[in-house]
């Protein structure tokens, strides 16, 4: 037990001392911390000078409108529904507007056929002039309406009224919202994945380097093959733990200080998560890690070369982005649906699956416990067998042996 | 202390790798075990150390199971290796505390190896800074700084200057001289036979020669004399002093080499006589030695047969 303290201690520290792990963690860091005080930060270079709105001695731009076939005071009524814009009352018979607006004087003109035809003048449709083109139907429309309805003896008053009513609804969701719930999910899911991948790969290239640069003789003549490898994949497992705990308290702490200063929903949604999703999150990244942990640690033993090991793992990591995938389906399709139930079973789709399940639809209790104990169970079941491997694998020099090798190989070690 | 193997079998697939391998090394005498390459050595040496059990037989320290005598080892693979990236000082304490050693234990032993062997400047350095024999120096380092008990050094001398070399033959003795148990491996005859009081040459898996190393050559025939002499036509002098003595009938075989010839004698027991005749003719004799067969000699013997 000691010594799988002292090669867990040594695993742990080794991470911490590294340079390029330490330099990832600051940067993620950092990044988070500039991102999320962004608002703060914008509005901190742009303060003194701004009131929110422009200052009145800006010249609006200006649209010639030619109203004559649709109705009086045209121009006025646009202007003020465009506070942005001027509008000019004018007859563009005999006006070439194509060079007017080419040669920048005028933004735009309308030009009325009937109450309810118009061309559009525009010298290049781009976002500012399709928001005008849009909003212009809308107006166009509303004075239509609004003057249909004062000639049939309705005032102004209730023609707004009229116009502009609108009902009031409210959504009630009777399950978990998933407006509510997508966003952090995405994130943590995507977090468990990429943690599960990048350190259980660092610990097939760690067992996998170890034999390679041939340390591997001292070591296992100097302590038991167990302590290595469980003391090995703890020390990283504990690594990336403190890596995504880091990086997730730095995001909820630098949220908190910029709180007041963001309103958008998904950044507030992302923040607002229940407390249970986060202790999930913990136990996931703890059964995804080690389950796959074992794999990588065994298949890393069985590899005499570290340029071996990218071909070894494909397996697991294809394993790995199928669990992604199905669970993105789950997230953007039903989550509910039969397949996404089943294979929440699955030990090696556990970890992702039932956690987007439980974060966005309610989960009976004895389907995560039962999910968590088969688990645990098989992870159990995977580190015995990988410490197995491992024990073989390691004195083992040459070409990574086939499946069936391995098992003879495994039989044969049984008395060990 | 006594180290014993007894009839330890070894079986990887189809492939019996040790045969009813047979062994003893007492402390305070190193033993060499030889052999070509693919004869078994290093899978003794993992079995004595407990890496992977043998199919049958025993390792015993002082007559009980040696996995129960709590007895420490310190082993140089033949395949060297470390952590090239980490500092020499880290990985150090990193392997003695491995083997038991507390933390203060593990830096002064560290730091007392570091010195031994001239390498104190090296502490806090990487160990793929170094060259090949100072890296090799820091793995013999690794392997003694725990005291072991037993002692097995694979090809400790590959790579090693002269300087370095004799670094190590000091070591070594003193290991010995310790009460160490002491297992040598080496391709290098000399300096197997420089330590090793006794020796054990495997062949596909069987001890196929072992025992006291001076036994073993004073076991061989003794009829074979050199003699050298310190000026003239070495062959034709010595030839000439033999008739002279009349005995030129106890030679059957005069090779002359390049600065010595060689005698063959029917009876080695006579060889005073014929030193006699020598000095009797007024030859001023430079050697005059029974030649036994070097290790080496002894080793292509043994080792080459089947192999």
């Amino acid at each position: 037990m000691k010594q799988f303290f002292i090669v867990f201690q040594h695993e742990y520290v080794g991470f911490l001392k590294n340079k390029v792990y330490a330099g990832v963690t600051i940067f993620l860091v950092l990044a988070i911390a500039v991102v999320l005080s962004l608002p703060n930060l914008l509005s901190l270079f742009s303060s003194g000078d701004s009131p929110s709105t422009p200052p009145a001695d800006v010249e609006k731009p200006v649209v010639l409108v030619d109203a004559a076939a649709a109705g009086d005071n045209y121009a006025a009524y646009l202007s003020s529904m465009f506070p942005d814009y001027t509008f000019e009352e004018t007859n563009t018979a005999g006006l070439d507007l194509k060079a007017l607006i080419n040669d920048g004087d005028y933004e735009g003109a309308v030009v009325f056929q009937s109450p309810m035809q118009y061309e559009f003048y525009t010298k290049r449709l781009g976002i500012a002039g399709s928001s005008l083109l849009s909003g212009l139907s809308e107006a166009v429309t509303m004075k239509m309406r609004t003057d249909a309805l004062t000639a049939l003896g309705v005032t102004e008053q209730e023609a707004a009224q009229i116009m502009t009513a609108q009902p009031q609804q409210s959504v009630i969701e009777t399950g978990k919202s998933f407006m509510d719930t997508y966003f952090y999910t995405y994130a943590l899911l995507f977090i468990l994945y990429l943690s599960v991948i990048l350190y259980g790969q660092m610990v097939a290239s760690a067992v996998a380097a170890e034999k390679s640069n041939r340390a591997m003789e001292m070591l296992i003549t100097t302590a038991s093959p167990n302590n290595l490898m469980f003391g090995k994949i703890m020390g990283v497992g504990l690594a990336g733990l403190t890596q995504v705990a880091v990086i997730l308290l730095a995001a909820f702490g630098f949220y908190q200080l910029n709180a007041s200063a963001w309103n958008n929903e998904i950044i507030q949604s992302l923040f607002n998560m229940p407390v249970n999703i986060v202790l999930f999150t913990l136990l996931f990244y703890v059964l995804g890690f080690f389950l796959y942990a074992f794999l990588f640690g065994a298949v890393g033993s069985l590899v005499s070369r570290t340029e071996d090991v990218n071909t070894t793992i494909t397996p697991m990591m294809l394993l790995l982005v199928g669990a992604f995938l199905l669970s993105l389906y789950a997230m953007l399709g039903n989550p509910d649906s039969p397949v996404v139930v089943v294979c929440s079973f699955i030990p090696f789709f556990t970890p992702m699956l039932m956690f987007v399940r439980i974060c966005m639809t309610d989960v009976p209790a004895w389907q995560i416990i039962l999910s968590v104990v088969l688990t645990v169970g098989f992870t159990g079941f995977m580190g015995w067998l990988s410490a197995k491997i491992y024990r073989v694998g390691v004195l083992m020099y040459g070409k990574p042996p086939k499946p069936g090798e391995l098992i003879r190989v495994l039989k044969d070690s049984k008395n060990n | 202390m006594l180290l014993e193997v007894r009839n330890v079998v070894k079986t990887f697939g189809e492939k019996r790798v040790l045969d009813r391998i047979n062994l003893q090394v007492k402390s305070g005498a190193a033993l060499g075990l030889l052999g070509r390459n693919g004869a078994g050595k290093t899978t003794t040496i993992r079995i004595v150390m407990g890496v992977f059990p043998a199919d049958s037989g025993e390792i015993l320290l002082d007559g009980k199971p040696i996995s129960k005598s709590g007895a420490t080892f310190g082993y140089l693979p033949e395949e060297r290796g470390l952590y090239p990236k980490k500092l020499i000082g880290d990985q150090l304490i990193y392997l003695a505390r491995l083997r038991g050693l507390t933390r203060a234990d593990a830096v002064a032993a560290v730091k007392r190896w570091l010195a031994r062997l001239g390498m104190e400047e090296f502490y806090a350095k990487k160990l793929d800074t170094l060259s090949k024999g100072n890296q090799q120096k820091i793995q013999l380092a690794s392997t003694l700084l725990h005291d072991p008990d037993i002692v097995i050094l694979d090809e400790p001398f590959s790579g090693l200057d002269p300087v370095n070399a004799s670094l190590l033959k000091d070591v070594v003795r003193e290991l010995v001289a310790a009460g160490k148990t002491v297992i040598f491996s080496s391709h290098q005859m000399g300096y197997v036979e420089e330590f090793c009081d006794n020796i054990a040459i495997l062949n596909g898996g069987r001890i196929v020669l072992d025992g006291n190393l001076h036994d073993i050559k004073m076991s061989y025939p003794r009829n074979r004399i050199l003699v050298s002499l310190d000026k003239g036509d070495m062959a034709p002098s010595i030839k000439a002093a033999l008739c002279q003595a009349g005995l030129d009938t106890l030679v059957t075989k005069l090779t002359p080499r390049e600065h010595d010839v060689i005698l063959q004698l029917i009876d080695p027991d006579k060889r005073g006589q014929v030193l006699a005749a020598l000095s009797g003719a007024g030859l001023a004799v430079d050697r005059f030695e029974v030649l036994t067969p070097t290790l080496e000699q002894i080793f292509v013997e043994k080792a080459g047969e089947t192999a």
